[in-house]
This record gives C-alpha cells, structure tokens and sequence, in this order.
C-alpha cells in the first residue's frame, strides 16, 4: 500500500501535512510520534472513516480514498480501534461471528466454525457466551484483535493495541502480531505510543510529528534518529 | 451464542407459563364467547403486534418511527379504496396496503436514514402529519373527516364474517400476529442480517469495519416494519369498516410506542401483554374519557425512570436493549 502525500485538516489545523510512505507486504510498520502527531487521523484516512483532502492512497492498484469503511474492509483491510470497540450486549463469539459473517459465501455455520478457530488462535481465555461487555480491557483489546483476524485480512491496521495493558497482556499481542504475521502472512501497519513495544515487534518505522513524517527507517536506525529524540524528548535533552 | 444455536424450546417453568398463556389468550374469545371479549382481544393483538414491529426498528436500531401510526393507516386506506374501487379482496388488501407502506417506508428510509436519532423521529413524525392532512383534504377520494365506510366482505374462502362474535377475524389477527412475531423473531436472531442490527446497535463504527453498510440495514428495517404497519392498517381497516384521518394522529403512534416501551424494548413479545394490559385498563377506566390517554405518558415516565426492561425483564434476565 503506499500512501502519497495525504493532507487532512480539520479547519485550521492541518492534521496530516503531506504525508507519503509505504507499507510493503508481509512486513509489520510501526507508526509512532508525540501526542497529536496525526497518526489516528493517518488510520482514518486509511480505513474510510475520514477522506483525505489531497492525496492517495493506492491498495493494490485501487485508490482508497473516498470508499467507505465497509468497502474498504471488503478489500482485504481490517483494524481496531484505540479507544476499544465491541459489541457490548452480543457474546464473546457472536462479537467474532460479526467480523466474519459479511463476507460473501459464508453462512452463519460456518462463521460460527471461524470465530471458534480464531478465539482458539489468540488464546481467547473466557467462556464463549459471556457477553462483551463484561470483559476486562486486555480482554476486549483480544477481542476485538480476533474479529479484525477472524475475516483474514491481507492488511491489519491496529490503533493502540496495548495501550493500558498490563506488560504481561503486552507480551502476549507482540508475540500475536509477529505470529499472525509470520504464519498468515498478514501485512501489519500498527499505531502505538509504547517505543518499547513498537521496537520490539516492528520491522520498519515510520514517525510522524504535527502531521510531518520526520523519519523512517529500521528500528535499529530511528532509535538513534536525531530528529526523533528531539520530537520526543525536547531540544535541550540532545544538546 | 444460545440464541442462534438452540433450536429446540426448554421445558422450563418459564416456558409453561408462556405457552399456557399463549393457549389461554387463543382459546378465551372461543370459550367466553362474547363480542365485546373478542374485540378486546382482538384490539390487544392486533396493537400488540403493531408495538412489536416498532420494537423491532427501536429495540433492534435505535429507530423511533414517529409516523409509525401513518404508515399503520396509509395501509388501511390502500387497501379500503383498493376494495371500493376495484373490488379487491381482503386477503390481496393486505399485501398492497403492506406494500403500500413499505414503498413510502423505502422511500423515507433512504432519505431520512443517513440521518441519526431525533432527525429520523422528527422526519417521520412530519411525514406522519403530512400524510394525515392530505387525506384529510382529498374527500373526493377518502371522504376525508366524514369517514371512509369499507365494502364487507361476507365470506371469503372458508370464514364467515357474519358471526357476531367475530371469532373470524380473531382467527385471522391470532394466526397474523404470531406469524409476524416469529418472522420478525427469526429475522433478529437467526440471520445475518438480525446480526447486523445488533451488532449497528452495539457501536456502528466496529460494525463498518466488519463490512456492515449501515445504510443498508437501517433502511431494511425500516421497509420491514413499515410492510408490517401497512398490512396490520389493512386489518384495521376490514375489520373497523370505518377510516377517519385520526388513524394516522401522532397520538396514535405513541400508544404503540407506550405498548412497546411498557413490553420491553428488545424483546418483541413483551409488547403482546402489555397490550393486554393497556388495552383493558383503557376499557375500565372508560367513564374518565380523554383524561385516560394521560395514562399512555404515566407510563413512559414510569418505565423509563423505574423499569426500564419492562414487562420482559420480569421474565428474562437477559438484558435486551
């Protein structure tokens, strides 16, 4: 997918400035930055929530901007969202069951087959008929992770996935994200506050600050990135 | 994930008391015979049904037709002049005042629908004065206020319509109505699509990102309840003989929205009872005429501050709405 010089604003503010980057196949691309740096607004703009107000966004060929979130989750593009959204009054697998059932060719059986296979494949711990909303918040992230999975995806955008977390639910999605990676070959672009977890799990970066891409690269190379450090930690921190 | 899987109906206490009541209700108008019985029962039914399918659009989208009692009489006066007219009989009456209905209702929905919330109430609660005075004003073809006198039709197939004691047309509302309230029960809890209502219902943005059109489906509830009201109006309308404007009133929309808040959003069949239940109150407080409609916003007050779940929440623990 590449993302070419996307503008947002939202009256005078200028969300997104001209952002351009891509986000090959197979890899996991981290974007990060500040508070306000643009980078939900960056998934909405991806995910048919908002239309860019210049700029493309070329997925196979085909230019996103302007489809609506449902045609672009038919396209093979799924995510999550940062503040949690489930289905608080449907069951745990009736949540799941959702993210599958719209696709064409499969009945409500063979969704319910699906939703099961995927719980078992995240490690989904609580019973199957609980409703939604009495789940814990790392509880509903998994979730809401599995209904994204559940239509298999070839692209997964996942906004601030561990945030609030405890380190050990933390571990457990890094090592899910690598693994649906790996073995389902799903393409992974992840927003997230955690430098940490972004550096553990990623293999590229990209960094946003007030709408501006100021660096991408390896892990290993923004790490060390100047600008980055100044973005984050302030001038007088480098000097 | 019990709602979609289990097929077969428990043999729980809860369980025999509804069934009991459901042959109680079928079984009283035949055995106390007596007209006055019949038309209780068959008002409560037929309201009852009418609350049911509005739940359906509010329990299961959060859509509050306001012009729902319109839609109800734009069925009843299609089907009417279709029998002055043209002679058409009660059974096709229904369809075409369904249809009627449900054409204004796409019609509506497609434009009211991108809307949210009290823009759709507002529309429709518009449309619903819009079509009343229109019927109003046109005399030369619904006789207006002087009141729209519908052919009888004596017997059609194998019912008689002459017996006083109307146990035909209870026949016909009972078997309507349970028609209705299991088609609407297995749309809502057996297929995708009820599924997408709930899941619309439960955060409309993670329904999108799971390949819902909201649009889609808000207006395909829409169509549905509105075919409903249109075929039920039909009923009315052989049933009563008699069509004035006020059938289409706001005033008539909020008693069927009282009956279905007071039943349970969510839950379609509470609303049966508390038709019961409002419609016989509403006889035995007779003598206190219009002063009785105030008993329809006691009770919205009361259920919404109280008892939100309603009537179904006594049966059920499941939270419906």
């Amino acid at each position: 997918m590449r993302i070419s010089s996307v503008v947002k604003r939202f009256g005078g503010l200028v969300a997104l400035d001209n952002v351009s980057f891509e986000v090959r196949s197979d890899e996991i691309l981290g974007l990060i930055g500040p508070n306000g740096s643009g980078k939900t607004t960056l998934i909405n703009c991806v995910s048919g929530f908002y239309r860019p107000d210049s700029g493309k966004i070329l997925y196979g060929g085909k230019d996103l901007t302007g489809l609506k979130p449902y045609e672009i989750w038919r396209l093979g593009i799924a995510r999550t969202f940062q503040i949690v959204e489930v289905f608080p009054k449907l069951s745990v697998l009736e949540n799941v069951i959702v993210g599958v059932a719209f696709s064409n060719s499969i009945d409500l059986n063979q969704a319910r087959q699906k939703s099961r296979e995927i719980l078992e494949y995240v490690d989904f711990r609580r019973e199957e008929d609980v409703l939604a909303k009495y789940l814990n918040l790392g509880q509903m992230k998994l979730l809401s992770f599995a209904r994204a999975l559940v239509g298999h995806p070839k692209l997964l955008l996942l906004d601030e996935t561990v945030a609030g977390l405890t380190p050990g639910e933390q571990t457990k999605i890094a090592n899910l994200i690598k693994r649906i990676n790996k073995e389902l070959g799903i393409t992974v672009l992840l927003v997230e506050h955690s430098t940490k977890f972004v550096m553990e799990v990623c293999d590229r970066i990209v960094v946003l600050q007030e709408g501006r891409k100021i660096a991408e690269g390896l892990p290993q190379e923004i790490s060390k990135d100047e600008r980055v450090m100044e973005a984050y930690l302030g001038k007088e921190h480098i000097y | 994930m019990k709602k979609i899987t289990v097929t077969r109906i428990e043999l729980t206490w809860k369980n025999v008391i509804a069934l009991l009541s459901l042959a109680f209700m079928i079984a009283a108008p035949f055995v106390v015979r007596g007209s006055y019985i019949s038309h209780i029962f068959i008002s409560a039914l037929l309201f009852g049904t009418l609350a049911a399918s509005f739940d359906f659009g509010v329990g299961y989208l959060g859509i509050v037709n306001f012009g729902y009692a319109a839609f109800m009489g734009l069925g009843a006066y299609t089907s009417a002049i279709a029998a002055i007219r043209f002679g058409i009989n009660p059974w096709l009456g229904l369809l075409l005042g369904g249809a009627a209905a449900g054409l204004l209702g796409l019609a509506t929905g497609v434009l009211t629908l991108r809307l949210y919330g009290i823009f759709v109430a507002c529309f429709t609660w518009f449309l619903g004065m819009a079509l009343m005075f229109l019927i109003a004003v046109a005399p030369e073809v619904t006789r207006g206020h002087l009141g729209l006198s519908v052919p009888f039709f004596p017997n059609v197939w194998i019912l008689d319509f002459r017996d006083p004691l109307r146990l035909s047309y209870f026949a016909i509302i009972a078997i309507l109505s349970l028609s209705i309230l299991f088609f609407l029960y297995y749309l809502g809890n057996r297929t995708k699509m009820g599924l997408a209502f709930k899941a619309l219902r439960g955060s409309e943005p993670a329904a999108m990102v799971c390949g819902i059109n909201p649009l889609k489906y808000r207006v395909l509830n829409f169509v549905i309840t509105c075919f409903i009201a249109g075929m039920l109006g039909s009923f009315y309308a052989h049933y009563i003989r008699i069509l004035t404007p006020s059938l289409l009133a706001t005033s008539k929309t909020i008693e069927i929205l009282a009956i279905a808040y007071l039943g349970g959003r969510g839950s379609l069949w509470g609303s049966i009872p508390a038709a019961f239940l409002i419609i016989t109150l509403l006889e035995f407080l007779r003598p206190l005429e219009a002063y009785r409609f105030i008993i329809y916003g006691v009770i919205l007050i009361l259920i919404m501050i109280f008892y939100p779940g309603g009537l179904a929440r006594l049966i059920t623990r499941k939270e419906l709405f």
